[in-house]
């Protein structure tokens, strides 16, 4: 089952007088599996509403409902929480355990698992991140490098098995090899445990490469969504709402303003070079 | 979290209030706990009170924020009249059954204690409520500077007073967004008794201590790199000046504090 969202309201202090709406009517869902991309200017809503997936704020009307499970019910929040994983931004600052290994088996902990259990997922999960446990399971995290820190408070939740795992700019702060990483890193977990990926992030690029769908926020609502290719043909929109386009696709835009035939929904360097390939062979 | 703290409670505004300079207000309310406690007779304690309600209407506080100020020390108040009731001892006997014994002298005093309380507070919160937490510190600072010249650290004391207000609700956001990211992990918070909860806070506050420490770390470096080397002949871009103002509150305050002293004596 997938996350729908129905007609999703969310305003800060709402029923004061400082009320101010931060989501305007969303509904959307999210598949099962899916790598799923969220888009949009600094102050649109992406942090608020990646809070909403799993009951951190809770919807001023509208629903959120996990597999089901409704985030708004008290009995079901939990379960609905147990499957959606946050990584927030910033992750590293909420590493607190004397040790790697304890730090990474807290989340499993909560949710149940007995001490065993919960020291094999975290094992498991620092392997997955590239933390090898024989070298860091006994380090203070407080020890570890930045680039280190970040793996291993992502470990923490990915220790905790989610069937859907939001990331609110997961790559924010990283050097280009460390954006690589994490990205593959992201790509192999949706292929190795079926878990799908939501991720906010300000690269179009890598937005571009992993994404198979893209949802745009404006102003808290909802402007467009699709695959990159589709999202990605509106240029000039994209452009009003201060976001930019992938540099594939900037190249094509230009090129295609230059005279040269190239098809629409190129946002990637493969397909770009592929569709030059063509545009010699045939023109 | 967050929304329900009001630190330093500033209304900001224009008044005369708002305008007296810092360490006129400092040394005014000092003046006032003063008074307070040189009242003797429960009718002066009018003086004081029309004194507080005067500044109120001048500062056009909203009388909301006293009774918040005031709302809180309710218990503390009830508790202190039970007290000084029961307690006080005295001769004139008004009331009399079992061990308890309430006379004249200890109603009195049970009184004067509620009415003193309510007047400090109101009266101390009146300056917090007209004066910029800014503005306080710098008060602080000018008013101890003197002291300074036997090692007194007055500069040292408003920068740190400085600082940490300014840390305040920096650090109330990261402590909401540490608990968000905890909470996902699965911590809960609210179930469990005291010592278990207490230990479910460890996972907010170890990450909120590395984090003030980070913080510190790098205000200080900022600092450093901007050649801060204490108060030594660093100038200020807002001088405190004494105003016309200033004069007119010591003279009016004056004139209460004599006129307390001397109804004092008139009702003794």
């Amino acid at each position: 089952m997938p996350i729908v969202i129905e007609q999703l309201n969310y305003s800060y202090m709402a029923g004061t007088v400082m009320a101010t709406p931060a989501l305007k009517d969303i509904s959307l869902t999210i598949e099962e599996g899916s790598f799923f991309a969220i888009i949009g200017h600094t102050g649109s809503g992406k942090s608020t509403f990646m809070q909403q997936l799993n009951g951190l704020l809770l919807p001023t009307s509208g629903k959120v409902l996990v597999d089901g499970f409704d985030t708004s019910d008290k009995q079901q929040i939990k379960s609905a929480r147990a499957r959606v994983g946050m990584v927030f931004q910033y992750p590293e600052y909420q590493l607190f355990e004397d040790t790697v290994l304890k730090d990474v088996a807290f989340g499993p902990k909560n949710l149940g698992m007995s001490e065993v259990e919960a020291e094999a997922a975290a094992r498991e999960a620092m392997t997955m991140v590239g933390l090898d446990p024989e070298r860091f399971a006994e380090k203070s995290p407080f020890e570890l490098s930045g680039g280190e820190k970040r793996r291993a408070a992502l470990a923490g939740i990915i220790a905790m098995k989610p069937k859907y795992l939001a990331l609110d700019e997961p790559m924010a702060g990283l050097d280009p090899r460390g954006r690589r990483t994490t990205l593959d890193l992201l790509e192999k977990l949706r292929k190795d445990t079926g878990c799908a990926i939501i991720m906010v992030s300000h690269s179009m690029d890598d937005v571009a490469r992993c994404a198979e769908t893209v949802a745009v926020l404006d102003g808290g609502a909802l402007v467009m969504t699709g695959t990159p290719g589709e999202v990605f043909s509106h240029g000039p929109e994209l452009r009003a709402m201060g976001l930019s386009l992938p540099q594939s696709a900037q190249m094509a835009e230009e090129l295609r303003a230059r005279g040269i035939a190239l098809p629409e929904g190129i946002v990637t360097p493969e397909a770009l070079a592929a569709a030059l390939k063509e545009v010699r062979v045939h023109g | 979290m967050g929304n329900k703290i009001t630190l330093g409670q500033f209304i900001p505004g224009d008044s005369v209030v708002h305008r007296l300079d810092p360490r006129t207000k400092i040394l005014l309310m000092v003046a006032f706990i003063v008074l307070v406690f040189v009242v003797k007779s429960l009718p002066v304690f009018l003086i004081p009170a029309a004194f507080v309600i005067a500044v109120v209407m001048l500062a056009k506080v909203p009388v909301s924020y006293l009774k918040n100020a005031i709302k809180p020390i309710r218990w503390l108040l009830l508790f202190m009249f039970i007290i000084n009731i029961f307690v006080t001892p005295g001769e004139k006997e008004l009331l009399h059954f079992w061990i308890f014994r309430i006379t004249e002298e200890s109603l009195t005093q049970a009184v004067y204690i509620t009415v003193r309380l309510v007047l400090l507070v109101s009266g101390t919160s009146l300056l917090t409520l007209t004066t910029s937490p800014i503005r306080l510190t710098d008060g602080i600072e000018k008013l101890f500077s003197p002291f300074a010249r036997f090692g007194f650290p007055a500069h040292e004391l408003a920068m740190m007073m400085t600082i940490a207000l300014r840390f305040i609700p920096t650090l109330m956001e990261e402590v909401d967004r540490i608990r968000k990211a905890q909470t996902a992990r699965g911590a809960d918070f609210t179930s469990g008794n005291i010592i278990e909860r207490a230990k479910a806070m460890l996972p907010i506050l170890i990450p909120l201590f590395v984090s003030a420490f980070r913080r510190a770390d790098e205000l200080a470096m900022a600092m450093e790199s901007r050649c801060y080397r204490g108060g030594e002949g660093r100038t200020r871009m807002v001088e405190l000046k004494l105003g016309k103002i200033d004069a007119v509150a010591f003279v009016v305050t004056a004139a209460v504090f004599a006129s307390v002293i001397l109804l004092n004596g008139v009702l003794a």
